[in-house]
């Protein structure tokens, strides 16, 4: 059986997890039901096996991480869809030794930049003058390489790039999908009852077709 | 004619690259002539087009994108050496929209760094944070990755990766060559017996280096990674 490999963030990230996000499980609640993102509804179509490792509020440095650790399990049959994160998104080592994402929003309430931070010796200053370092399309320029490398040496493998922050990274060589800004987000379906903008389940079902038009395009 | 690939910093870059560093000036002038560097001896010897694209102060992730710049164009034949620098060096964007590497041979020298850096918008103390946070064995396995994916990426070429900061393979950085070479290798300051205050390899020390090197490639197997095509 071939596999759809399935690499991103929180907009590719599976809900059917013991530790989810706030929103999440606000929606699920909301909903009654825990909901299916697309890579579930794209797999129905499919019907490969699925094998989803995006990483909710992740960077790109990770996804790239993500992939290269599992690139050697990747076969010739095999279906990969990237979701590539914001650009703007960087990593630091925290107090576990770990990496740890530095995930700027427009919205304090996805921001990591007002909570305690936990790295070592880390000040708020350093991330904010990292963040505005990093408002420039070099780091595009940088993630297309992270593409290339992959295109190539996943070359006879049937791959899509694409991402959810396309409107803000338009030099990004990925698959646009188009009417991306118009699919139904938490925050509409639920009338600002739960103000995420994550895409709600129809934005999820949505997007599965436009993926899948784009895998048999 | 087959190609010898270099990439790396200032340890893989030829003596002729002179550049604005005064240790090479000096050195080329108190030997008299232009000494070769590894590279240039390999590709002598073994009858390759030499190919340096190596570059003095580069970070890692500017010498991966260096790689991936020509991938393309690098056959199955050809020979690829890569000198991983230090992780502790990494990259901002400067006033002029380009990368800058921050380089620092200690994590007490960040803060002398900005002061000569006037391209860039980043003050004292972020330099020194970030620093700082890197000096951690996580990015070894960072930079593990790039070599697994280029290892991946290149099956059928003899690829040697090797590191002048030795302490990097102790760390686990996953080198091809012997690390106990590297350690007697003769460098500008032992040669010039301290006239010329610099660490890099003495042309004796490229030779030795480039003779280990082919010493490598001669023995070469080529491993069997897994492609999925296959």
């Amino acid at each position: 059986m071939s596999n759809l490999w399935v690499f991103g963030d929180s907009f590719s990230a599976t809900n059917k997890r013991n530790n989810i996000e706030h929103w999440r499980r606000d929606y699920i609640k909301w909903k009654g039901y825990t909901t299916l993102v697309w890579p579930e509804f794209l797999n129905k179509i499919l019907n490969y096996k699925l094998i989803n490792l995006a990483i909710s509020a992740t960077d790109n440095y990770t996804i790239f991480d993500s992939i290269i650790d599992n690139i050697d399990k990747i076969e010739k049959n095999d279906i990969i869809i990237i979701g590539w994160s914001s650009t703007l998104r960087f990593r630091l080592v925290d107090k576990t030794n770990s990496f740890n994402t530095i995930r700027p929003s427009s919205d304090l309430k996805f921001s990591t930049l007002n909570i305690p931070f936990q790295y070592n010796n880390i000040s708020l200053n350093t991330i904010n003058e990292v963040l505005i370092n990093r408002d420039t399309e070099l780091y595009e320029l940088e993630l297309n390489r992270f593409i290339k490398i992959i295109n190539l040496y996943l070359k006879d493998i049937k791959i899509v790039h694409w991402s959810p922050f396309q409107l803000q990274h338009p030099h990004l060589k990925i698959k646009k999908i188009e009417g991306i800004d118009t699919l139904e987000t938490i925050s509409i379906e639920t009338n600002e009852e739960i103000n995420d903008y994550h895409y709600s389940e129809n934005g999820h079902l949505e997007l599965s077709k436009k993926i899948y038009t784009m895998l048999y395009e | 004619m087959n190609k010898l690939w270099v990439f790396g910093d200032s340890f893989s870059e030829p003596f002729s690259k002179v550049k604005q560093l005064p240790w090479r000036i000096e050195y080329i002038q108190w030997k008299g002539y232009m000494p070769k560097c590894y590279g240039e001896i390999i590709s002598n010897k073994l009858r390759l087009q030499h190919i340096n694209s190596a570059s003095s102060g580069a970070d890692n992730y500017t010498i991966l994108d260096t790689i991936i710049n020509v991938l393309n164009t690098i056959n199955s034949d050809d020979i690829i050496i890569i000198g991983w620098s230090s992780t502790l060096r990494f990259r901002v964007v400067n006033k002029k929209n380009t990368f800058s590497t921050i380089l620092p041979a200690h994590i007490t020298d960040a803060i002398n760094l900005n002061k000569e850096l006037s391209l860039l918008e980043l003050s004292n103390s972020t330099l020194k944070e970030l620093i700082t946070n890197r000096d951690n064995l996580i990015y070894i396995n960072e930079l593990n990755n790039y070599i697994k994916l280029i290892n991946f990426t290149f099956p059928n070429n003899k690829i040697i990766h090797w590191t002048p900061f030795l302490k990097q393979e102790k760390n686990g950085l996953l080198t091809t060559h012997n690390n106990l070479i590297l350690k007697n290798l003769e460098r500008v300051v032992e040669e010039t017996i301290g006239k010329i205050d610099d660490y890099h390899y003495s042309e004796n020390g490229q030779i030795v280096l480039a003779e280990e090197f082919i010493n490598i490639i001669d023995n070469y197997r080529i491993k069997n990674f897994k492609k999925p095509m296959l």
